[in-house]
């Protein structure tokens, strides 16, 4: 192939390229796929391919970051928005979620040369990656950051709901659905709680091509039972009665944000 | 589901337990209670009766043979001596030391220290003083050739490759004179914290088994006390604060319910057994005790506190190098020596604010021509190695499930970040490799174990081998009965590893450079000779 010919074809992919993240920025959007990680400098970064695009989706991180990146040897479920902005060859998603899918696919093992790209360093959590700082400066990844102030539950005391959010497809506790059943827990006590009422749910998601990804039935159950083990485990307040039940009909998708927020199990607790 | 398992008291009265009772009191509690999931009630395991129903059936010696008078570095059970307030001890790199913090100890009457059971052993058998307090194969050979393989180390239960071999030929003992391997025994399917049956993920089959003991009618899988049979290293028991450290509700690793200190009701932080099976260090002697020792009842509370104090007061490192002199000289690196772990501060060493030894910057410039200067520059370099040099490391369960991505692109210090041990500061059983196919089969010496079969069932899987895994020893999976947790084995600490090869909990790396070398490859790290060599030699001086 000649120089022009390369040049025109290279073109014509970054124009296509360009017309697809303008036609959905801003747009929900959610693709199976094997993650792609791109091996850059600090740290890799992670992106999804859909439709003959790249998707950027994180960087490596720690377990403070918002996000989590993928593994390979599975597919994941990439989830986020659209965004008009690229990132190590990928449009990138903000809020992006990679759900690990539990089937084992030896195929997802695709490495990219970094090619240019480096990874953010602000973006990299705390770890040993980066470089030990000078006399005088700060060190960089900063160590782990102290955890905000537990908010201190008073009278008078309600109904309230607290929502544990799940990755697709799985019953896996994050720090965020832990996160939320320390809280319902601890305003229980506060409350001196006579019930707990535990619902698992599952979801449909709405996928860019149009298909809907359906949660296995079973994890509406198993979800609700993990918050359950893990209250029984802390200890359910004295008094209190625990109800653990689950809805097997998964949500209507609707290819928003709403679809990763029905993966869940809500707490209920009455005081 | 588990519930309260820290409020209930086990029903039997401590000290005055026979096995029988104990096994009763296990039928007892299960009729009334429903834990579920492994760990302990009062301070006895779940698996416990069962193990120590197993031992008491295999032989004893008629009168225990400790031979008396034996002047090399070993410490005879039930000898009386003191072990001072500081003591060191050679080993091939040079000295390992050890710090009684709270003075010299008298061990005449000392739990830790008499032979409390019935086989002759001690917890100082298989925790040497000269040996970092863990047991160094080298040990093991000198009493063989000591004691004509009748030292108690060699006790048909678990030091021999099973009890039903001929006792007293070499060929019976091959695991410990070899790899310095005891024989752990643990019930199939896995036990509650209540003694009752668990319902595991996976069956599990023998594909072959040199030692023949998973398929022994008395000690087997098929036997009216069904046992899995693997083998291991001791544990170092020193540095107890840094290993006991931590303890949240929930474990990171996979989102589960840690474990609970059954007295206390605290979490615990599930650090101090290859498997993670007893939950305190409290716990774990009442099992060794009633395994390993073949005591035929519990240890009376007494007896318990004696042993938690001495270890929780003892701490070990490297003090001496033969290349790098004395470790612990004023204005050297921090993190060195037994007073160091003495003063250091437990917490997370990930970081530059508080890397995991420390710095090694009086050591980084070395002298030309000075040998001494010359091998602690190569230290301070491995140091750095082991801090900064990243590689990818890939397919290692509890590492690349937790959140980080699979692979990542970390160091050694990202799995062992504890400071001053090592060790993982979050619960740290991991599918490393060396326990399943393929990569255990990398090394030599993991022929010589067991082979099982696990096919796990539908809906469950291990993260990077699917549902059919070949395993010489399952590791954590054994107790929790999860899928995920085949192959993992809980990290050890780094201090005084000069005086106890080989290394692994499987004794398949015979030294630091056959244990650098397994990672190097593992991981495709592409490790320099150098950058190899300084590794082992930061290691050495631990």
């Amino acid at each position: 192939m000649t120089k022009l010919k390369t040049s025109l074809v290279a073109t014509a992919i970054v124009a296509l390229c360009g017309a697809t993240a303008s036609a959905q920025t801003g747009k929900h959007i959610a693709f199976v796929s094997c993650p792609i990680l791109r091996n850059t400098e600090p740290v890799p970064c992670w992106l999804g391919e859909h439709a003959g695009e790249l998707y950027y989706l994180g960087p490596q991180g720690d377990l403070q970051a918002e996000f989590y990146p993928p593994q390979f040897n599975h597919k994941m479920l990439a989830e986020g928005i659209a965004t008009n902005e690229r990132y190590c060859g990928g449009i990138v998603l903000k809020q992006a979620k990679a759900s690990v899918l539990p089937d084992f696919d030896a195929t997802c093992n695709v490495m990219l040369p970094a090619m240019g790209y480096s990874e953010r360093k602000d973006l990299r959590g705390p770890g040993p990656s980066g470089h030990r700082p000078a006399p005088g400066e700060k060190a960089a990844p900063e160590p782990p950051r102290p955890r905000p102030p537990q908010v201190q539950y008073t009278a008078p005391f309600t109904p309230k709901e607290f929502v544990a959010t799940f990755d697709a497809d799985t019953d896996r506790m994050w720090r965020s659905a832990q996160g939320a059943m320390n809280e319902a827990l601890r305003y229980a006590r506060a409350a001196k709680a006579k019930q707990i009422t535990v619902t698992g749910y599952r979801a449909a998601i709405k996928l860019a091509d149009g298909k809907d990804f359906v949660e296995r039935e079973s994890v509406a159950m198993s979800r609700a039972k993990v918050i359950e083990e893990a209250i029984r485990t802390q200890g359910l307040p004295e008094g209190a009665k625990l109800e653990v039940k689950w809805v097997t009909r998964p949500s209507a998708s609707t290819g928003t944000e709403r679809d990763a927020a029905a993966r869940k199990v809500v707490i209920a607790v009455a005081p | 589901m588990r519930s309260d398992a820290h409020r209930r008291s086990w029903p039997f009265a401590a000290g005055a337990a026979s096995l029988m009772a104990l096994s009763l009191a296990v039928a007892a509690s299960a009729q009334s209670q429903a834990e579920k999931g492994p760990g302990a009630i009062g301070d006895v395991s779940g698996q416990t009766p069962a193990q120590a129903n197993q031992a008491q059936r295999a032989p004893t010696p008629a009168s225990p043979n400790i031979t008396p008078g034996f002047t090399y570095d070993w410490w005879e059970p039930g000898d009386g001596q003191t072990l001072g307030a500081e003591a060191a001890y050679p080993n091939p790199h040079g000295q390992v030391g050890l710090l009684n913090a709270s003075g010299p100890i008298n061990t005449k009457g000392h739990a830790f220290f008499e032979p409390t059971g019935t086989n002759g052993r001690a917890c100082v058998s298989c925790h040497q003083p000269s040996n970092g307090m863990s047991l160094s194969v080298d040990s093991v050979r000198d009493r063989w050739r000591a004691t004509g393989g009748k030292d108690p180390i060699f006790a048909a239960v678990d030091g021999a490759n099973c009890p039903n071999l001929p006792q007293g030929s070499a060929a019976s003992h091959s695991l410990l004179l070899n790899h310095g391997l005891f024989r752990v025994f643990v019930p199939w399917p896995p036990k509650n914290a209540d003694g009752t049956a668990m319902n595991p993920e996976f069956t599990l089959e023998v594909v072959s088994d040199p030692t023949g003991c998973n398929l022994d009618a008395t000690y087997g899988l098929k036997s009216s006390n069904p046992h899995v049979s693997v083998y291991r290293r001791p544990r170092v028991v020193a540095n107890m604060k840094y290993v006991v450290n931590g303890g949240s509700p929930f474990n990171i690793k996979d989102g589960s319910p840690m474990d609970r200190d059954p007295e206390t009701g605290r979490f615990v932080n599930m650090n101090i057994m290859a498997d993670a099976r007893e939950p305190t260090p409290k716990t774990q002697a009442v099992n060794a005790h009633l395994t390993h020792l073949q005591g035929k009842a519990k240890l009376s509370d007494a007896q318990l506190k004696q042993i938690i104090d001495f270890e929780n007061q003892l701490y070990v490192a490297q003090s001496l190098h033969q290349k790098a002199g004395n470790l612990v000289e004023p204005g050297g690196p921090s993190g060195l020596g037994p007073k160091a772990m003495h003063a250091g501060t437990p917490g997370l060493g990930d970081n530059f604010e508080t890397p995991v030894f420390g710095y090694f910057d009086q050591w980084a410039k070395p002298k030309a021509g000075d040998p001494q200067s010359e091998f602690r520059a190569s230290v301070a370099r491995g140091m750095e190695v082991y801090f900064t040099r990243p590689f990818y490391i890939r397919d290692v369960t509890h590492l690349n499930t937790v959140g980080l991505g699979n692979p990542i692109k970390r160091t050694c210090a990202t799995c062992h970040n504890a400071r001053l041990t090592g060790m993982d500061f979050a619960p740290g059983w991991m599918d490393l490799g060396t326990g399943n196919q393929p990569w255990a089969d990398t090394l030599e010496a993991t022929k010589e174990l067991p082979l099982f079969k696990l096919t796990c069932k539908a809906g469950k899987a291990h993260p990077f081998l699917g549902r059919v895994i070949y395993s010489r020893d399952p590791g954590r999976a054994l107790i929790s009965g999860r899928c995920s947790d085949i192959g993992a084995i809980t990290m050890q600490q780094f201090r005084g590893l000069a005086a106890r090869a080989p290394y692994f909990s499987n004794g398949s790396a015979k030294d630091l450079k056959e244990l650098v070398d397994f990672y190097d490859k593992r991981f495709e790290a592409k490790y320099t000779d150098l950058e190899k060599q300084d590794l082992i030699n930061f290691l050495s001086v631990l």
